[in-house]
């Protein structure tokens, strides 16, 4: 277990370096290893933060389908909330609505996001547009 | 770095005009034309830092080493032409790159941005001109910038938004998609502008005729940072502005 001396030492040295290098650029500068248990507990605060700001800018999240929260998750993780809530207009409202159609359109991000996670977040809301026809009985 | 004395120039000038040794008039006539320009580059040109050893560069046609020269690591990137490859070098890059390229691991994707911008800027500084005139301010990043650049220089992350924006003829400036809300001067060459949810940091690269119609051109790296999410861009502008302080932009990256 590091100390804070230690984590603080570790901190400034790789602050000090030029950002945006592949990660073997900042080998050099550390000594301490962050633990697979330290990193999943970060990732799972994280998680937790996104919920919170998601809850707050939808206030039906929680009854979104699994696939809408998924991309909801996708899209904030990257973009956060701030950006989110004032830079995507059109699919914010189409979230309220749960038009999971037009969401589906207005979830694409400008690169470089790869066209591969624009396909994967566009087909969880169309996934939810399926399963929310099935589900919605035809009227006679 | 080396940066030409060229730049001290108007310096020189005005210092001359002070002296008595030249007339005023000639002072404002300097400032547009008469004077061959050379090509040089500032701090926000970074390519000799992200290679594998040192390089020093002293003249324009030292610049065509910084292309053969191995970067400080090899990349392996998806989506060339031919194929996963590695790239160790912009010689690498600019044989095998495609627009779609990218790192085989997301995480390697910003250092890939920062070899790949500055492989362009390279070769764009290897291809321009000296200039005859010049418009350009001596100090490119201001305060008021956003107002007078175009909207296509702000940060924006959803493609139907930025679509719709760029049809919207209202919406002229960078100011017009992205307001500042805080404005940070680094260094002459190195400003942030903050906007509500995010930042932009632009560096000069350097300046020369770029697209060769003689008149002097500015090179500007932006790198887009969000507040909360790990979206990152780097993008790479050529400017060029006019007698009537009208800027236009020459191309993008």
């Amino acid at each position: 277990m590091a100390s804070k001396d230690e984590v603080k030492a570790d901190y400034e040295s790789v602050k000090k370096q030029p950002a945006n290098r592949l990660a073997s650029f900042y080998k050099k500068s550390t000594k301490l290893i962050l633990q697979d248990v330290a990193i999943n507990t970060l990732t799972d605060k994280h998680i937790d933060s996104f919920e919170g700001e998601l809850k707050r800018l939808f206030s039906d999240f929680p009854s979104y389908p699994s696939e809408v929260r998924l991309a909801l998750f996708d899209i904030i993780f990257n973009v956060g909330m701030t950006d989110l809530n004032n830079k995507w207009p059109n699919f914010k409202k189409a979230v309220s609505a749960k038009d999971w159609i037009e969401a589906a359109k207005e979830s694409s991000r400008k690169a470089p996001i790869s066209a591969e996670r624009n396909k994967y977040v566009k087909g969880l809301f169309e996934k939810a547009a399926t399963n929310s026809a099935k589900k919605t009985p035809a009227k006679p | 770095m080396k940066i030409y004395f060229s730049n001290l120039m108007p310096v020189i000038t005005a210092l001359l005009c002070a002296l008595g040794v030249l007339s005023c008039s000639s002072l404002a006539i300097s400032k547009d034309a008469e004077t061959e320009r050379p090509i040089t580059w500032d701090a926000g040109f970074i390519m000799p830092d992200l290679l594998a050893s040192a390089v020093e560069i002293n003249q324009l046609s030292d610049l065509s080493l910084l292309l053969t020269i191995p970067w400080y690591a090899e990349i392996a990137v998806i989506q060339t032409g031919v194929g996963d490859l590695n790239f160790s070098s912009c010689k690498d890059y600019f044989e095998g790159s495609t627009p779609l390229t990218r790192t085989k691991k997301d995480n390697e994707m910003s250092a890939y941005l920062e070899f790949k911008i500055m492989c362009e800027a390279t070769r764009i500084l290897l291809a321009a001109k000296s200039s005859q005139s010049t418009y350009l301010p001596n100090l490119i990043l201001s305060e008021s910038l956003p107002t007078l650049w175009p909207k296509s220089v702000a940060l924006q992350t959803s493609k139907n938004e930025s679509y719709r924006n760029a049809q919207d003829p209202e919406l002229k400036t960078w100011a017009d998609i992205s307001a500042t809300i805080k404005y940070d001067s680094v260094s002459s060459a190195k400003s942030i502008y903050h906007h509500d949810g995010g930042y932009q940091e632009l560096d000069v690269v350097g300046r020369g005729d770029i697209d060769h119609d003689g008149i002097e051109d500015v090179l500007i790296v932006t790198r887009d940072h969000l507040e909360g999410g790990d979206y990152f861009n780097i993008r790479l502008f050529a400017f060029s502005v006019n007698k009537q302080n009208h800027w236009h932009l020459i191309n993008e990256i």
